[in-house]
């Protein structure tokens, strides 16, 4: 009714534009045999959905809808012009993960290795590694990604999982809101209000890889307009096993605590502030060259990380139509061990204003300073000179979102223009479009340009790999040979220009399904260049260098596909299924110069199936099955895993899990391959027992 | 060296910027805000069932329709409509909009737009003497004297609510429905 009324309306306001826009539609259905019946019953569905089944729910349900999602701009998912994927509190619960990083095995379009048992690889169409420098992750806005090596430690990313609001991921670039190295992704991990959080929460939990771990938090009222929690977690974690099948040294052990207030001084106004401390002891074995017999030294020792950080967020309502953020942050990080240490100390400053400036344009801009500092320590494995610096990043970016034809067709324009020390301003446009035909259609496509610049890692940082002793060959002379990865103070931003096409389709109330489709042409991407040896006496005894100078000699593109679906064919039964297709092709372009790079080392093809089911009595089964398919460059092949979940929910305030991770195999290795040396381990099966308490 | 001046000049345009932003106008208002409205028309359904009015001097309300008015033009309007018909506290659902204050009278529930801000005062004043549940999402609405004014927290919907005017209203709002409101004015 509402509908054929609206679209009378939109023919006489704007019939040829109209026009265009069903052509086009008639066009697509031409093409895709399947799309004019799913409209039909998108029709029906959409009268049944209205808001007769809201007025169903508790006012407790109603306050846990996402009116909006995405932290920049706040949006639906089904009506973001992005290849987005958000894992729910809910997901984490029945999954059964003990930490973010395995929480996003379940997105498509995401490469998720264990390298040992407290290292991971994660990154966001290709390009992974353990410093996986194209994906971008915040924490309540809080960026986590290290401008030391350009990648994120996951292991030190925790908080209390239970008061993880969502974690949203979007793949491609994120560059034109986010800014740099925003590249093939990135990743919000949102946080709960403490107004969600009121009351206490203690789990304790123990098992197999988990030895035991612990978790508290309590949150309440503080006067009137106010809500506060704290928390705090402690995770003891097994070793790994070696590929022989002995224990390996990498055992670890984490703590996290912090707190968060919400304060609402007026009805316009939120204000919030949080703080986090953790430190991690995180065993390892490290093989490092060194210039006399034996040539390399191989040892085990205790990694130790910790850090602090605060953030302050004011949220402020102008108008009706118009609204302001900002946000402030302290955030210092430091990480001990024998190969290189540092500490850095971040400042960041954030200001964000979004309004209406004429009919159907929704403008939102902003404005950014970082400042960043750090010092390190260096080794004869990797020396960072100098060792210590002092770099500030200016960014601003605008963003407008254009009605073209209100409900079908939107725009979006954005950019953001920064100023880094390294490679000095970057300009990183987007221009995407959401076509929805109606409420259980969308179509989108989006094009976009985004850079990651240079770190300390590629500008400052030499890496010794390896000494060939002398006399061996392929060393023919009589002074040992020191293969070294060399810093270039020339090395400049790489840079991709991203083309995306998206489907979103609501077929059913109980089935949804989600298409992306990207082609990504990468340019001056990294590489090592190998230089002319020469000598080096200043570390004696006296060397040749074979130098692989750090450049941005690599050229290329990929291509991938990634699919999900939410299908619930019985009330008490979800099946999630995702599969990510992906082909790489990276040319160097010095030809018969050796350039590494061991960025082509993908899995082609990835799959996970989700099953949750909510039994009788209080019972959950959660079941997860996932492939992940050969790395055949650095020979790891591809795996298949099990995860398990019963939970048990006797009385509506205790829940009892028994999880089992992994249980289709005894070991297998996730990932191998990377600069420093560290002892690679294999991921083995596990069980644990988990209680939680609500008071 | 030329480094440090585009630095520079950064930092300044910088604290420009903050200093000299914000004082925009917004006049047009516009973009169809459509799951929000339909997630608001889902709690003003929900409020009626924890709010007890005053029993009415005639013995047959349950007979009488239950009626929520709009005043003001506002898109929730249509998400209203499409619920009506429904029951609340067993009386049938019948939505108005209203085209001026007289016609509150019969009303247990209004929604008030915002654009409806300069008329407040005499809008809530006969609220009061009628027992009417207020309700709306423009700012400062329970400050001013409204009994449940909607805000917006992290892309959620939060409420908050007046007791003061609830009391003076004759409205008893039932304490599952307090405790989840985000503030308390008393």
């Amino acid at each position: 009714m509402l509908d054929g009324r609206f679209i009378i309306r939109k023919i006489i306001k704007c019939s040829k534009a109209f026009l265009i826009v069903k052509l086009i539609w008639i066009l697509l259905c031409i093409f895709s045999s399947s799309l004019p019946c799913t409209v039909l019953v998108g029709t029906c569905n959409a009268e049944s959905i209205s808001s007769n089944d809201l007025t169903e729910l508790s006012i407790r349900d109603l306050m846990e809808i996402e009116i909006t999602t995405g932290s920049k701009k706040s949006q639906k998912l089904s009506n973001t012009a992005a290849a987005a994927f958000v894992i729910s509190q809910e997901d984490i619960r029945r999954s059964g993960v003990t930490s973010i990083a395995e929480a996003l095995r379940m997105v498509p379009g995401l490469e998720v290795a264990r390298i040992d048992a407290n290292k991971w690889a994660i990154s966001s169409r290709g390009f992974n590694g353990r410093y996986a420098n194209k994906l971008l992750v915040l924490m309540d806005g809080r960026s986590v990604y290290t401008p030391l090596c350009s990648g994120v430690f996951w292991d030190i990313q925790d908080t209390l999982l239970e008061d993880i609001d969502r974690i949203e991921v979007i793949r491609g670039p994120g560059a034109a809101l986010w800014g740099a190295n925003a590249v093939n992704g990135v990743i919000n991990i949102i946080t709960k209000n403490s107004h969600d959080t009121k009351g206490g929460l203690v789990s304790a939990g123990a098992g197999k890889e988990e030895r035991g771990f612990g978790n508290f938090r309590f949150g309440d009222s503080l006067g009137e307009n106010a809500t506060y929690r704290f928390f705090g977690k402690y995770y003891d974690r097994d070793e790994a096993k070696l590929a022989s099948g002995r224990d390996a040294a990498d055992d670890w052990d984490i703590y996290t605590y912090g707190f968060r207030t919400d304060w609402n001084p007026t009805a316009m106004d939120s204000v919030m502030f949080q703080g986090n401390h953790y430190r991690s002891d995180d065993g390892q074995t490290m093989t490092v060259p060194s210039l006399s017999a034996p040539y390399t030294s191989t040892f085990s020792e205790d990694a130790k990380a910790d850090g602090t950080n605060f953030l302050f967020r004011w949220n402020r309502t102008l108008s009706e139509k118009s609204d302001m953020s900002l946000q402030i942050y302290y955030d210092r990080t430091r990480q001990q061990q024998t190969v290189l240490s540092d500490t850095r100390d971040t400042y960041d400053f954030d200001l964000q204003h979004r309004f209406f400036p004429w009919e159907k344009h929704e403008v939102l801009w902003g404005i950014g300073y970082r400042h960043t500092s750090d010092d390190t320590k260096s080794s004869f494995a990797v020396s960072v000179a100098p060792a210590s610096s002092t770099d500030e990043l200016f960014s601003a970016f605008i963003q407008n979102d254009i009605t073209i034809i209100e409900d079908y067709l939107r725009l979006t324009l954005g950019a953001k223009i920064e100023h880094n020390d390294y490679t000095g301003f970057e300009f990183q446009p987007n221009i995407k479009t959401l076509f929805t035909p109606d409420k259980n259609n969308s179509l989108w496509a989006s094009f976009a340009r985004a850079v990651r610049t240079p770190s300390r890692a590629e500008r400052d940082t030499r890496a010794n790999v390896a000494v060939i002793p002398a006399f061996t060959p392929p060393n023919i002379s009589s002074l040992p040979a020191l293969v070294s990865f060399v810093q270039n103070k020339d090395f400049t931003s790489e840079t991709v220009l991203a083309y995306e096409i998206g489907y979103r389709n609501q077929m059913l109330e109980s089935l949804s399904v989600d298409i992306a489709a990207f082609y990504n042409k990468y340019d001056k991407l990294r590489s090592n260049t190998y230089q002319s040896p020469y000598i080096e006496s200043s570390t004696l005894p006296a060397h040749i260098v074979i130098p692989f100078i750090t450049s941005n000699d690599i050229d290329g593109h990929n291509y991938g596909i990634e699919l999900s679906a939410e299908w619930k064919p019985l009330e008490w039964w979800k099946i999630n299924p995702a599969y990510t297709y992906l082909y790489m092709n990276l040319t160097s372009n010095l030809s018969g110069v050796p350039s590494g790079s061991s960025d082509t080392d993908i899995p082609s093809n990835q799959f996970s199936l989700r099953s949750s089911m909510d039994l009788p009595k209080g019972f959950e089964l959660d079941l997860w099955l996932r492939y992940v398919d050969d790395l055949s460059d650095t020979n790891v092949d591809g795996y298949c895993m099990i995860d398990a979940r019963l939970g048990w929910k006797p009385t509506q305030n205790l829940e009892i899990s028994l999880v089992g991770q992994n249980l289709s195999d005894k070991q297998h290795p996730e990932f191998s391959g990377d600069y420093v040396q560290s002892a690679k381990t294999e991921v083995e099966h596990s069980y644990y027992l988990k209680a939680t308490w609500h008071f | 060296m030329a480094h440090h001046i585009i630095k520079y000049i950064l930092r300044i345009i910088l604290l420009a910027i903050v200093f000299l932003s914000i004082p925009i106008s917004y006049i047009y208002a516009s973009e169809s805000l459509t799951m929000e409205s339909k997630v608001k028309a889902a709690f003003i359904y929900n409020f009626a069932k924890f709010v007890d009015w005053p029993l009415a001097v005639s013995n047959d309300t349950q007979s009488q329709p239950f009626i929520i008015g709009v005043i003001g033009y506002n898109p929730l309007i249509e998400d209203l409509m499409s619920i009506e018909g429904k029951t609340i506290k067993g009386r049938k659902l019948i939505v108005r909009q209203l085209s001026n204050i007289r016609e509150m009278n019969n009303c247990q529930v209004v929604y008030i737009s915002a654009s409806e801000k300069d008329n407040l005062t005499g809008i809530l004043n006969a609220a009061k003497s009628n027992n009417i549940l207020t309700v709306s999402d423009m700012g400062n609405f329970v400050e001013n004297g409204g009994i449940i004014g909607f805000v917006k927290v992290e892309n959620k919907i939060r409420f908050d609510i007046n007791l003061k005017t609830a009391g003076e209203s004759h409205l008893k709002i039932r304490s599952d429905l307090l405790a989840l409101a985000r503030r308390i004015i008393n």
